[in-house]
């Protein structure tokens, strides 16, 4: 599970933006906003981590039931995939 | 060729004359550039778009270039037609087509000599002491309406067409990403972190507005007295 680009995740007017570093300059598309929790899931794939370590650390985070923590993260990824922000390695997304 | 905006020495190592056209109110002379330009032909080719003049590309890469070393100098280039009526510096932000340069013209139409035309499209926004200003560049749209000049940002609208005329405060949360669409953010980490904490900078200081507005005059007359009226 990786990200195409390599992303600075930054609060601007209250709200966290991730910039694609690489796309700055010529592709303001390279802008996405996130909420708390998708800010979270984002950032620990922009560091490389796998699905289990992210969802290991969500429920560090979260006061929630690991299957609640595994759809969330599930959810997102999946939403990553539909806006084609992610490389497609054949990684699962969901272990539980 | 050697230009001053917004208190920079940047001296254009140009290939084309167009450059020289367009800069020709800000040319100067100086001994120590602050920031030093040349676009290479591949950064020319990428502005290539819809078949434009290769040296009008070049003014655009030579833009987005100086644009690139801003962040050095607390500065980056917004989009927006900016504009000076008495204590207030409003940027009138929209995406390309939505009419902001009507709008501003709309309010030429009602305050007249009164406002001064800082740039109609792409100032520079360089922070002293934590104050957003706005400059006039050469580059400002195909009206060319700019002038030398500086003055503090106070106002940033975002322009939406609509059947009726309001205009509202924003809340943060509508703020970022509408903004963040109207900025020249460079590349590399360092300079989006600092650009994004020049805009964090720059929206302390100014009001932001949305402005939802029909083409005509009817519509500066509403944003004008909603605007005008907050201080």
């Amino acid at each position: 599970m990786k990200l195409k680009a390599k992303y600075i995740l930054r609060t601007v007017a209250d709200k966290i933006v991730a910039i694609a570093i690489e796309q700055g300059g010529n592709d303001t598309d390279g802008v996405i906003t996130l909420n708390e929790t998708g800010a979270f899931i984002f950032s620990k794939i922009n560091e490389g981590a796998d699905f289990d370590s992210i969802l290991e650390d969500f429920l560090k985070e979260y006061d929630i039931t690991k299957e609640e923590a595994a759809k969330a993260v599930s959810d997102f990824v999946e939403y990553l995939k539909n806006a084609n922000l992610l490389e497609d390695d054949g990684q699962k997304t969901m272990k539980l | 060729m050697k230009i001053r905006i917004a208190q920079l020495n940047i001296e254009i190592l140009n290939r084309g004359k167009y450059l020289e056209k367009l800069c020709k109110k800000y040319i100067s002379e100086f001994d120590k550039a602050d920031i030093t330009v040349e676009v290479t032909e591949d950064e020319i080719a990428a502005e290539q778009t819809a078949n434009f003049p290769a040296d009008y590309c070049e003014a655009i890469a030579v833009y987005r270039k100086i644009g690139a070393a801003l962040p050095a100098f607390n500065g980056f280039i917004l989009h927006a037609a900016t504009f000076r009526y008495k204590d207030r510096v409003i940027a009138l932000l929209a995406t390309p087509g939505t009419g902001k340069s009507t709008h501003m013209g709309h309010w030429i139409s009602l305050f007249g000599s009164e406002i001064e035309v800082i740039n109609g499209d792409k100032p520079i926004v360089r922070l002293f002491d934590n104050i957003p200003f706005a400059f006039g560049t050469p580059w400002c749209g195909k009206e060319g309406l700019s002038k030398n000049t500086s003055a503090p940002l106070t106002d940033i609208c975002f322009i939406e067409r609509s059947e009726e005329n309001q205009a509202v405060r924003l809340l943060n949360e509508e703020i970022a990403l509408r903004l963040l669409n109207q900025v020249a953010i460079p590349n590399g980490s360092a300079n989006i972190i600092k650009t994004l904490d020049l805009i964090n900078l720059t929206l302390g200081s100014c009001r932001v507005w949305e402005i939802k507005c029909t083409a005509d005059i009817s519509s500066a007359e509403i944003s004008s007295k909603v605007i005008l009226q907050e201080n």
